[in-house]
């Protein structure tokens, strides 16, 4: 992931000065509107996440179930955390596990077509240097044809890391220690290239990570 | 580019989510109900009685109207009920308030430039141009000065030391307009309803604030909901309040049922805003009566009575309406800031 993607996918409303999340949530067990903040740093990204995995009109949905849920456990959250992101994804997570017959079913739609229907249609792909449009589709295609037979476990961690999450994260959402972590996606990476077979393009680093 | 780069790039071509999606989903949640704001739309049932209630439409198509609201005739049948407010109102209304508490405090005694322009009917009301006036006034509108001819004149207000100390505190600001031996005041008709030293004795609960607002003895401001946000209205553009005062009063105006947000609102002076408004019985006209706020600061714009939908190719005309185009705290009445 390049930097710049990497900055534009951390949580806005974290800079210097402002409450962290732990100190939102336990005030707004008094001030329930102080969760209001909360929503508005992470909304944006767990929306991005629940899109990718069913599309945007799920992800409409989805998105306030996720915060309803978390609004109405607040009360349990640990205020020493001071980022809810594990917490929010790892809901955001279950609720889509509930749906993976349609993530299943969206990802064989993708490869089928070509087309995503989560897709902004008017931004360039992010891709790296060179890399056309049609390139993109062809490879995001067979990448949606490949996850689409991935285990659920398997497709969570690795969509959670894709999303910007830290092992350390990814493994607090999900309730794992992060060695299980490891462990899944390591399996759920050598299935992906199986999967992809020789689609591993424009592999200027090759280099595992 | 290995697989885990094709995953951040799958991710990353994901477009992003609507503000009017997000908006809801954040006024859903806020609500805390299991029902949420969609349920509500679709279960409730026509309230009985004259007073229409008012729901929101599909908000997609908030984004090309010109105002986010329908009215639903009322029919009789089911039991009487009070009307919910909107939750997306709410939700505004609450954001706004968080703003206001954010502002410097304010003395009742400390004076305020006031640079507005109004218009009644397209025609300019002030005396300058574009109908613009400039006034001072103490926060608490106790007393207010123009300039006239360099010198600084109070206007004739009573005197704001006696024993019910209002003084100024009627409805709106006062402007002086150039008449044939001088200057004749206008806009000092109407006792503002909550006097400036009462504020503070108001209900801090939004909910019981708007209670009692309705329920003050005003002949002829309408029914409760329109007689609330009209005082919420007078308070808002006559005083300069303490903020958690200020904030109160947003707070409440969000809790009003059939207010909605206008988010394409336009005011006098032309500047685009957020409205919150609400539409006025057809016996008193059937006009929206709308505040103007700053889409970005969430300031005060001004406020305006808009031809409603029935008026046919006539809607959105603006009957009457005053646009704020500076306050400023002061150090004395004629001091420019």
């Amino acid at each position: 992931m390049s930097h710049a993607m990497r900055v534009a996918r951390e949580p806005p409303g974290t800079e210097r000065g402002q409450p962290d999340d732990g100190r939102l949530i336990a005030e707004s067990c008094r001030v329930p509107e102080r969760f209001g903040a909360v929503f508005d740093r992470h909304a944006a990204a767990i929306h991005g996440y629940i899109a990718r995995r069913l599309g945007r009109d799920a992800a409409d949905d989805l998105v306030a179930e996720t915060f309803l849920v978390a609004f109405r456990r607040r009360g349990g959250y640990d205020p020493d955390q001071p980022s809810a992101r594990p917490w929010l994804y790892g809901i955001a997570t279950r609720l889509v596990s509930r749906r993976r017959r349609d993530e299943v079913r969206f990802f064989r739609a993708i490869a089928r077509s070509g087309l995503d229907p989560a897709a902004d249609p008017v931004a360039e792909p992010v891709a790296d240097e060179g890399v056309r449009r049609a390139d993109a589709q062809t490879l995001h295609r067979r990448l949606a044809g490949a996850l689409a037979v991935l285990s659920v476990a398997d497709r969570d961690a690795l969509l959670l890391l894709a999303d910007g999450l830290s092992y350390q994260e990814a493994a607090q959402a999900l309730g794992v220690p992060p060695g299980t972590l490891s462990s899944r996606l390591a399996r759920a990476r050598r299935k992906l290239r199986e999967e992809l077979g020789d689609v591993n393009p424009h592999d200027e680093t090759g280099a595992e990570q | 580019m290995n697989e885990m780069n094709l995953l951040e790039e799958f991710r990353a071509v994901v477009a992003p989510p609507d503000e009017v999606t997000l908006t809801r989903a954040r006024a859903r949640v806020l609500e805390g109900g299991p029902a949420g704001w969609g349920s509500q739309r679709a279960r409730g049932p026509r309230l009985p009685g004259s007073w229409p209630k008012l729901a929101l439409t599909g908000l997609a198509a908030a984004a090309t109207a010109a105002a986010v609201t329908v009215a639903l005739p009322a029919q009789g049948g089911g039991p009487a009920r009070p009307a919910a407010a909107n939750p997306v109102v709410k939700e505004l209304a609450y954001r706004v308030a968080v703003a206001a508490e954010a502002r410097p405090n304010v003395q009742p005694g400390q004076w305020v430039y006031w640079q507005e322009t109004a218009r009644s009917s397209d025609t300019p009301v002030g005396p300058g141009p574009e109908g613009t006036f400039q006034v001072w006034t103490t926060a608490n509108s106790a007393k207010a000065a123009y300039l006239s001819k360099g010198k600084v004149v109070f206007f004739p207000c009573g005197h704001a030391g006696s024993s019910s100390g209002t003084g100024c505190q009627s409805i709106g600001q006062p402007v002086a307009l150039p008449a044939g031996q001088g200057e004749a005041v206008s806009g000092l008709t109407g006792k503002i309803p909550v006097s400036y030293a009462d504020l503070s004795s108001l209900p801090s609960n939004p909910v019981a604030l708007d209670r009692y607002l309705a329920s003050l003895p005003l002949d002829g401001w309408g029914p409760a909901p329109v007689r609330d946000f009209e005082i919420i209205k007078e308070l808002l553009t006559t005083y300069v309040m303490p903020p958690a005062l200020t904030a109160e009063l947003y707070r409440a105006l969000g809790n009003i049922p059939g207010m909605a947000v206008d988010y394409h609102a336009v005011d006098v002076a032309g500047r685009h805003g957020i409205g919150f408004q609400i539409t006025l019985p057809r016996t008193a006209g059937g006009e929206i009566d709308q505040l103007v706020l700053d889409p970005k600061t969430y300031d005060l714009m001004g406020q305006q009575l808009i031809l409603a939908p029935a008026a046919g190719s006539a809607a959105g005309h603006v009957l009457s309406g005053t646009a704020i185009l500076k306050t400023v705290l002061v150090s004395g009445p004629g001091i420019l800031p």
